[in-house]
């Protein structure tokens, strides 16, 4: 009779399987730590090969895979924070200053309303070891506008001359006031065109650019290696190799931290940034970001199309509440879809959570019953709390609603075609300008794909968002912003939920790390003392 | 002396199983065990019945959002859950769909497996090859990875994942059934049956299939631990239950975020789990000798 060792083994199965379930959620990739260092360093490179007391690679993780490498198409933060190693755009934003700094461009002049000339610094490479020349960025930022993602932020831009003479000749359609800082935007990146040109799919998958990292291996959902280029015009950044790994479980990426693999943990869990403040090994970099988190109703959908159960539902929604339990305390009640360090934000008051009116409002809709509706999510954990909690909330004004929980590519494309009732959507104002928002998000033209999910397509909307992109007066535009907020608070297309912070867990070996509002780390004068 | 048994009284049979379940003290507290789960699951429902829904309204999937994460108190044995919903009435809630939906799709299952592997021992030749080829390729995808894609496939709601879970462990019982239907067809009562002029089907349902009962037993308790399992499984990965239903595997899933916070948000479901599926494995060891007639004792 052997059956006690059944058993046993019985139980222990059931225990492992009960333990792996709960250890699921990829701790793949394995030693970050300091592979890849083999291949460094040049012969003869004349100087900075990583300082002594210093590691030779970096590794940050993050919480989801880079969509596209070819930085016109992937737009989504993840893909960002990878591209913006690899390519320049003609300037920048300082994030400390918010100032607009030179980077390809040496220097710029707006000579009149309509046109911008830019002198390209000489002496660029791009890491082929092409120059990069005027006809670079031609090309690149022809791309960008023919590129259905990211073309709304140089959509504004009618020609685009190279003078032969080391400068650019930028033509804008009307007075555009945000255009250099559009420019400035890491989707605005200026690529190699031989390459492009050459083998459009191959450039793809490995991307070349002119900036401080250069292109090593992307294993899809794993990591994304990259080596320092030698030939940046601003000098080789300061670490040799850099990884970004994929973990998707924020209670991961914080352990991951903790046992040193990794250097640099961007966007922890609100409930671990105390654990990492706490630990004396670890520092949290905590800053206000340019991203709303909003719903989006559908006014294309019964019964979105009625203004009274728009409103119904913002006022269900007890965003303070969200904010001091599921958040932590962190971040603020929205009132509008861009943020208060946005340009053209005007508070018109966050709508008052009163659930009692909201039923009113419902039943004055012929609602007094409630519906049954659905709102859309993509699996991210945080969300989808966030979306359970709305869901609750909805519930206590009569309102069944479903939280449908969608892989990431089918919850774009799935909303873009407009087959949601609700979406939870977060959305970041990259050029920290109030058209960056109001354009993609309310503008009828804008309907689908480049961001309008509401579907609001109101013409004095559309005027004023017009208006306010074709005056250079600062005061005009403030002006025309707040009448939009005042207008847009009316519709109710959007309910504003709250405005997040962003945050990054690092080793306290890491130097020299600016955090960026968008989220758009640029890695290249970071080092991490071993 | 214990053929002769076997083939006159088919009553004493399963009392002697019976006489013989009972001596085995782990058995009898996975039974117990079990039945507990079974009366918990009828309470919840006629509650509901009752209450029109509102006990589960107003109790079950209601938040308190300020007191999230509060461990075990007298007010809520089990603590509290990310959204402050009590955890105790949410464990006792999600029993029935655990075991409604495993029990759903074993019999399922058993049924369609059932069918084909009596199909296929008893007629045995092209048919036995076709059917079982069939299962062999089946049997060859892990049933979770079989699951899974079946949902992903079919998209995720109730129905699908019963139907995946169901089709994933066809194979097995078809085995099990072929298996049996094989040792029981060539005895003489089956040849008396069809000199009788039994038509095939009569002679498949009244007299194989009685007969091969006691593996079929024994394959769809641990099959139905299993089934909890794969459900607790595919909600754990999101492709079960959606919130706010209370499901195990969707509550640890939920809860892992705050493992290192809130101990007790994931090891309650986890034990839940556990629990249930150690009880119905020492039930299906207990069942597995006790149907066994050579290891009486």
């Amino acid at each position: 009779m052997k059956k006690r060792p059944t058993r046993i083994l019985a139980l222990a199965l059931v225990m492992l399987s009960i333990l792996s379930l709960a250890a699921c959620g990829g701790n793949g990739g394995g030693n970050a730590g300091n592979g890849g260092g083999a291949a460094s360093g040049s012969a003869g490179d004349s100087g900075s090969a990583a300082p002594a007391g210093y590691k030779d690679t970096l590794v940050w993780a993050q919480g989801a895979d880079v969509t596209s490498l070819d930085p016109h198409q992937g737009k989504e933060t993840p893909a960002v924070e990878v591209t913006c190693q690899i390519f320049d755009t003609l300037l920048v934003v300082d994030p400390e200053t918010n100032e607009l700094v030179p980077q390809i461009a040496e220097s710029w002049e707006q000579t009149d309303e309509l046109t911008y000339v830019f002198k390209i610094r000489e002496g660029i490479k791009f890491h082929d070891g092409s120059d990069l020349t005027p006809a670079d960025v031609k090309f690149s930022l022809e791309r960008a506008i023919n590129s259905a993602a990211v073309s709304y932020i140089v959509d504004f831009i009618d020609t685009i001359t190279d003078n032969g003479d080391g400068t650019v000749t930028i033509k804008t359609k009307n007075p555009y006031a945000p255009a250099l800082r559009n420019l400035a935007i890491p989707f605005a990146a200026i690529v190699p065109q031989a390459v492009v040109e050459a083998d459009e799919e191959h450039f793809i998958l490995n991307p070349v650019g002119s900036g401080p990292y250069k292109f090593v291996e992307w294993k899809q959902g794993d990591h994304v290696t990259m080596e320092a280029f030698d030939g940046y015009y601003a000098g080789k950044a300061e670490t040799q190799n850099l990884i970004m790994r994929v973990i998707p479980e924020t209670s991961q990426r914080s352990i991951a931290l903790e046992t040193g693999e990794i250097d640099l943990a961007y966007d922890l869990a609100v409930n671990d940034v105390p654990k990492v403040e706490e630990n004396p090994d670890l520092t949290a970099y905590v800053v206000p970001s340019l991203t709303c988190w909003y719903i989006s109703m559908n006014m294309n959908k019964a019964p979105f199309d009625n203004p009274k159960v728009r409103e119904a539902i913002d006022m269900a929604i007890d965003r303070q509440l969200i904010i001091d339990t599921l958040n932590n305390g962190v971040g603020e009640p929205a009132d509008a879809i861009i943020a208060p360090g946005v340009f053209g934000y005007y508070s018109t008051g966050v709508t008052e959570y009163n659930p009692e009116r909201a039923k009113e409002l419902l039943a004055e809709a012929g609602y007094a019953n409630g519906f049954t509706t659905s709102l859309w999510v993509n699996d991210n954990q945080s969300r989808i709390e966030m979306c359970q909690a709305i869901q609750e909330m909805l519930r206590q004004i009569g309102v069944e609603c479903s939280v449908e929980v969608l892989e990431f590519g089918s919850y774009i494309s799935r909303t873009s075609a407009g087959e949601h009732d609700m979406g939870y959507f977060g959305w970041t104002t990259s050029s920290a300008d109030a058209d960056y928002s109001y354009y993609s998000l309310e503008h009828s033209s804008q309907q689908g794909a480049p961001g309008n999910r509401s579907f609001i397509g109101d013409p004095e909307v559309d005027k004023l968002i017009e208006d306010a992109r074709s005056t250079s007066d600062e005061a005009a535009r403030k002006d025309l912003y707040q009448q939009l907020a005042i207008k847009l608070d009316e519709i109710h297309n959007n309910a504003p939920v709250f405005y997040n912070a962003i945050n990054v867990g690092a080793s306290n070996g890491v130097e020299g790390f600016v955090m960026d509002p968008n989220g758009y780390h640029n890695l290249h004068t970071v080092k991490v003392a071993q | 002396m214990k053929a002769e048994k076997t083939g006159k009284q088919q009553r004493s049979l399963w009392q002697e199983a019976w006489r013989r379940f009972k001596k085995n003290k782990s058995a009898m507290i996975g039974l117990a065990f079990f039945a507990a789960l079974i009366v918990i699951a009828i309470a919840t429902l006629v509650i509901d019945f009752a209450t029109g829904n509102e006990f589960y309204q107003n109790y079950v999937i209601n938040q308190d959002l300020t007191s999230r994460l509060k461990g075990p108190s007298m007010e809520h044995i089990f603590g509290q859950d990310e959204f402050g919903r009590d955890m105790l009435l949410r464990m006792i809630w999600a029993v029935r769909y655990s075991l409604f939906m495993g029990s759903m799709s074993i019999i399922i299952s058993l049924i369609v497996g059932g069918i084909l592997g009596a199909v296929s021992g008893y007629y045995g030749k092209a048919v036995d090859g076709v059917i079982m080829r069939c299962m062999d390729i089946l049997l060859a995808i892990p049933s979770m990875l079989l699951a899974t894609a079946i949902v992903a496939a079919l998209g995720t709601s109730l129905v699908n994942v019963l139907i995946a879970i169901a089709i994933s462990y066809v194979p097995t019982f078809a085995r099990t059934v072929r298996a049996s239907v094989l040792t029981v067809k060539d005895q003489e009562f089956i040849d008396a049956a069809r000199a009788i002029g039994c038509h095939d089907g009569e002679i498949i349902f009244k007299y194989i299939i009685p007969n091969a009962m006691a593996p079929i037993i024994v394959q769809a308790t641990v099959g139905l631990a299993g089934a909890i399992l794969s459900i607790a499984g595919l909600s754990f990965l999101g492709l079960g239950i959606q919130p706010p239903t209370p499901e195990w595997g969707a509550m640890l899933s939920n809860a892992r975020t705050y493992i290192r916070d809130a101990w007790h948000v994931t090891v309650i479901p986890g034990l839940g789990i556990m629990l249930t599926i150690l009880a119905l494995n020492l039930m299906g060891d207990g069942l597995r000798d006790a149907l066994d007639p050579r290891l009486k004792d």
